[in-house]
């Protein structure tokens, strides 16, 4: 299902994640920002691969921080959209909202 | 800061690879503690577990149960079948028996005047000595408690290669009428009364049996012979015991040394030549001497259902293996991209096996310290397994072997993992670097490894199942045997009368009276009585007895189960009569006896046999009694055992020292109330008689059952765990098969199968497999079965309806697991299956 131009709905997750977050896009902020929205619980670690795997796939890139100023401090791994990204992510959630036009959800959801 | 789990965040690293790692842990780490901070250390803790990945949790958890149970089996194997008995030589040590020839070379204890004149004419081949089990009662502090103890003949210590660590041990003089009262005592007992005081034996006297015995000696601490005891006294061999007509009064213990140079084939037949001469004592009729090993006769009921467990965990280790290499080998697959990179970035392949065995050492090291863990736990219930009589297996624990086998096993299925992940990253290598960019599909070998894995693991898990299966139904059955009394609301209490203030039958027979009688005034009590033997209590006693007003046909020669009970003992055990009725309690001077079916049956064919007579020959000589009634066969060894000749006498006429009362509850009485009003009564009438033993007797009975319940439950959860691991590992396999082949079933698709020619294919491919380890376990199983036959109860061990039953199951889980892939192969689009692939 994650194959081809369709992503997954935790791929859609992380690449809105780093959508909103800018460029403070690293594991605990991201996996923060899907956990606070959507309610449910993220391990880091299923952010990661997912990261890894949207990496294979061109849709990010990241660079690397200078290690934090504190004793001991280290550096982050901060991920942002790559242009292929965002076409990706705008082309997925262009789909979802022509899907979900006229769709009532509202009602669903108080049901 | 405090810092995040170790543990977790150990797996965590093992789990990650790469680049990625430090990152990922740093990150960890900064949420952790900003966690903590705001939701407190434990929420803290809890989450950072969470973030374990739960491909690592089922690798350990797999290697937690293989390794633990490995290693807790191995280590009761170890000490049941393979160490040295504690003593000196103990491989010189035999029991020796005496043999009954006409009842198919039964083995029986020993008389004392046969004991007598094998320890003076085999002295040229072997060492003797005869022990004696007896509860022996200590008065200490007002207060009167059983002592385990032993009476030992002269030779017993010496033999076993025990000193005394203080004052000496018994002679010959010890054993003879009017000797001193003496006694030898354990190191913990001789602490208990006298403190860490050193021995003055001449001042040291403990009361025994309203005895006062002098202390000449005490043990080395620990020691002990099959049982733990505290106090040793020595055997009388006395005028009584020596005489002639005492031959056919078998209950000495005997144990031996067989002289060193000597075998025990040699031995036994020199034995044997002894046994011929001593036939010509008429009671040595038929009867000849019979020598085993005492390590194979302690091990002799525990070697096979220890085995069986042992086996049964070999099978679960196959299991287990199995299912992590399949899973090694499918992540080997989905990283061999990475691998394949570093390689052609000049890494050898050397290093890469090398990084890989530190990966799966580091895996199978928390596995295994996680098994060893469930060892140490799982031990001591297994010992509950072992006879108590065997001695230190109590304190089998945590020991060498058991780290042994826990490091052992760690290091191999790190070398077997490894060696399975680089196996799969050659053969993938084999082609080129251009691969990596194209779908995985693997090689013809590596899809034959894997398939060979989860045919191994069916077979494995087949076997499993049909054991646990076999064992619960013998249980079941076992269950369900009416044992011909009812045990249900009894309370059961053992009683020992100490000679000297019980010398005469008189008294004994005025104790159990008064006891009765204050027994039948409690209101929670409908019926009390005494018996010599309770059923399953593991006591009997056999006499002989001769049929009188017939001379035709009769054995020359027969013996019975020997019981002298209060006439209630009947009615307060359920027990029915097929003729007749209980003794007249008014009419105690008139000998009569009461039979079970098993004898009048054999005797007097369908004949009412009351008012018929018989002589019993009991330890007073013969007596002629009138047969009163006929009492239902009960089974009286064990729920198993068939019923066999029973005699029941009055016990006003022949009163035992020790005996056992049976009390059965007022019909709605709690049990509890009835075995306190036991306690009190018997402490009433005698407060100087220690209260044993008193428990329900549904708890004596459910006893017999405990060793099958016990091996049930084990296998059972082996079977189950390895049910899991085949289903994981099966659904793993045909997931993997799906994957590769997306192309060929859209292509399918594409021309016109429909979605249930796609379900039936893929199913098709888990049951082949499936089927392939069915034929192969079952045979296994078959041939395994027989082995574990003496273990199961009224179950065929090849029972074509359980193995089908089994085969089901197995067929069942292998269905569901392939069903979940099969049905999203099935869901599949065409278009986009072929376009993706």
């Amino acid at each position: 299902m994650s194959k081809g131009k369709f992503l997954a709905e935790f791929e859609l997750f992380v690449m809105l994640a780093l959508a909103r977050l800018g460029n403070d896009a690293y594991g605990v902020s991201i996996r923060r920002e899907i956990e606070s929205r959507t309610d449910r619980p993220v391990s880091i670690g299923a952010v990661y691969a997912t990261l890894g795997r949207l990496n294979d796939k061109g849709l990010v890139i990241h660079s690397i921080s200078l290690p934090l100023p504190v004793p001991g401090g280290r550096s982050r791994k901060y991920f942002q959209l790559s242009k292929q990204g965002r076409r990706a992510l705008a082309h997925s959630a262009g789909m979802l909202t022509q899907m979900m036009e006229g769709v009532d959800m509202g009602a669903w959801s108080t049901e | 800061m405090h810092r995040p789990p170790t543990v977790a965040r150990y797996i965590i690293g093992l789990a990650v690879r790469g680049d990625e790692k430090p990152f990922l842990m740093a990150d960890l780490d900064e949420e952790y503690e900003s966690i903590s901070r705001s939701a407190g250390r434990r929420n803290a803790y809890r989450w950072y577990w969470s973030q374990v990945p739960t491909y690592s949790v089922v690798v350990i958890l797999t290697l937690t149960f293989g390794i633990g149970s490995l290693a807790a089996v191995l280590s009761v194997v170890h000490s049941v079948l393979v160490e040295q008995l504690p003593f000196a030589a103990a491989n010189e040590l035999v029991l020796v028996r005496e043999a009954d020839i006409e009842r198919g070379g039964e083995l029986s204890r020993v008389s004392p005047p046969n004991f007598l004149d094998w320890r003076d004419q085999a002295d040229s081949f072997a060492e003797l000595a005869a022990i004696s089990q007896a509860g022996v009662i200590l008065y200490a502090q007002d207060r009167a408690v059983q002592v385990p103890s032993m009476y030992v003949s002269a030779g017993f210590f010496p033999l076993l290669r025990v000193q005394p660590l203080q004052g000496r041990a018994f002679s010959r003089a010890d054993e003879l009428d009017g000797a001193n009262a003496v006694a030898v005592v354990s190191q913990a007992f001789w602490t208990r009364q006298f403190g860490n005081s050193e021995i003055q034996t001449v001042t040291a006297a403990i009361v025994l049996n309203d005895v006062v015995h002098r202390v000449v000696g005490v043990l080395p601490d620990g020691f002990r012979y099959l049982t733990p005891v505290d106090v040793w006294l020595p055997l009388t061999l006395g005028t009584a015991q020596r005489d002639e007509s005492m031959r056919g009064a078998r209950y000495l213990d005997v144990v031996g040394r067989m002289m060193s140079g000597l075998d025990i084939v040699q031995t036994q037949e020199r034995f044997r030549r002894l046994g011929e001469e001593l036939a010509i004592h008429p009671n040595n009729a038929g009867w000849n001497i019979s020598v085993t090993s005492l390590r194979d006769d302690i091990t002799a009921d525990v070697a096979l259902p220890i085995t069986m467990l042992a086996v049964a965990v070999g099978f679960v280790v196959l299991v287990v293996i199995a299912n992590l290499m399949t899973l090694v080998m499918a992540r080997a697959t989905r990283q061999w991209r990475q691998v394949a990179l570093k390689s052609a970035l000049g890494a050898t392949s050397m290093r890469l096996f090398r990084q890989t065995l530190v990966e799966q050492g580091l895996v199978a090291a928390i596995g295994a310290a996680t098994g060893a863990l469930l060892a140490a736990w799982t031990i001591d219930i297994l010992v509950s397994l072992a006879p108590t009589s065997l001695p230190d297996v109590a304190e089998v624990g945590f020991n060498g072997i058991t780290i042994l086998v826990v490091v052992g096993s760690s290091l191999a299925v790190a070398l077997i993992l490894s060696l399975a992940a680089m196996f799969v990253t050659l053969k993938l290598s084999s082609g080129t670097l251009v691969r990596a960019s194209t779908s995985l599909s693997e090689t013809r070998t590596v899809v034959f490894v894997r398939n060979s894995l989860i045919v191994g693991e069916i077979a494995a898990c087949i076997v499993l199942v049909i054991g646990a299966a076999l064992l619960t139904q013998s249980f079941v059955r076992m269950r369900a045997v009416d044992p011909g009394f009812v045990s249900k609301d009894v309370y059961v209490g053992f009683v020992s009368l100490p000679s000297v203030r019980y010398a005469n039958s008189d008294s004994k027979v005025a104790y159990a009276r008064r006891l009765l009688n204050a027994l039948e005034q409690e209101a929670a009590v409908s019926i009390a009585a005494v018996g010599t033997n309770l059923p399953m209590s593991g006591s009997s006693m056999d006499f002989g007895y001769r049929i009188e007003g017939t001379t035709d046909t009769q054995p020359t020669r027969s013996s019975a189960q020997y019981h002298a009970v209060s006439s209630a003992y009947f009615s307060a055990l359920s027990i029915p009569f097929s003729f007749g009725g209980s003794f007249d309690d008014g009419a105690e001077s008139v000998p009569t006896v009461v039979v079970n079916e098993t004898l009048a049956r054999r005797v007097w064919g369908d004949q009412n046999p009351v008012g018929k007579r018989i002589t019993v020959i009991s330890r007073n000589g013969p007596t002629s009694r009138e047969v009163v009634g006929v009492i239902a066969d009960i089974r009286h060894a064990d729920p198993t055992a068939v019923p066999t000749d029973e005699l029941y006498v009055s016990f006003a006429q022949d009163p035992w020292p020790f005996f056992s009362v049976v009390a059965r509850a007022e019909r709605g009485v709690d049990e509890g109330l009835l075995g306190r009003a036991l306690d009190a009564r018997m402490q009433v009438i005698d407060s100087r008689l220690p209260v044993n033993g008193i428990a329900p007797l549904d708890d004596v009975v459910a006893r017999w059952r405990t060793p099958l319940r016990f091996q049930m439950v084990l296998v059972g959860i082996f079977a189950v765990f390895a049910l899991s691991l085949a289903g994981v590992g099966i659904y793993g396999v045909i997931a993997y098969f799906v994957n590769g082949r997306t192309n060929e079933i859209g292509v399918r698709l594409a021309v016109g199968a429909n979605r249930v020619d796609i379900v039936k294919l893929v199913v098709s491919k888990g049951l082949v497999l499936t089927v392939l380890g069915l034929v192969i376990g079952m045979g296994g199983a078959y041939l395994l079965s027989t082995s574990i036959e003496p273990l199961l109860f009224g179950v065929n061990p090849h029972d074509i309806t359980l193995y089908a039953a089994a085969a089901f199951t197995v067929v069942g889980l292998s269905l569901a697991a392939s069903f979940l892939p099969a049905r999203r192969a099935s869901m599949l689009d065409p278009v986009r299956a072929l376009r993706d692939t």
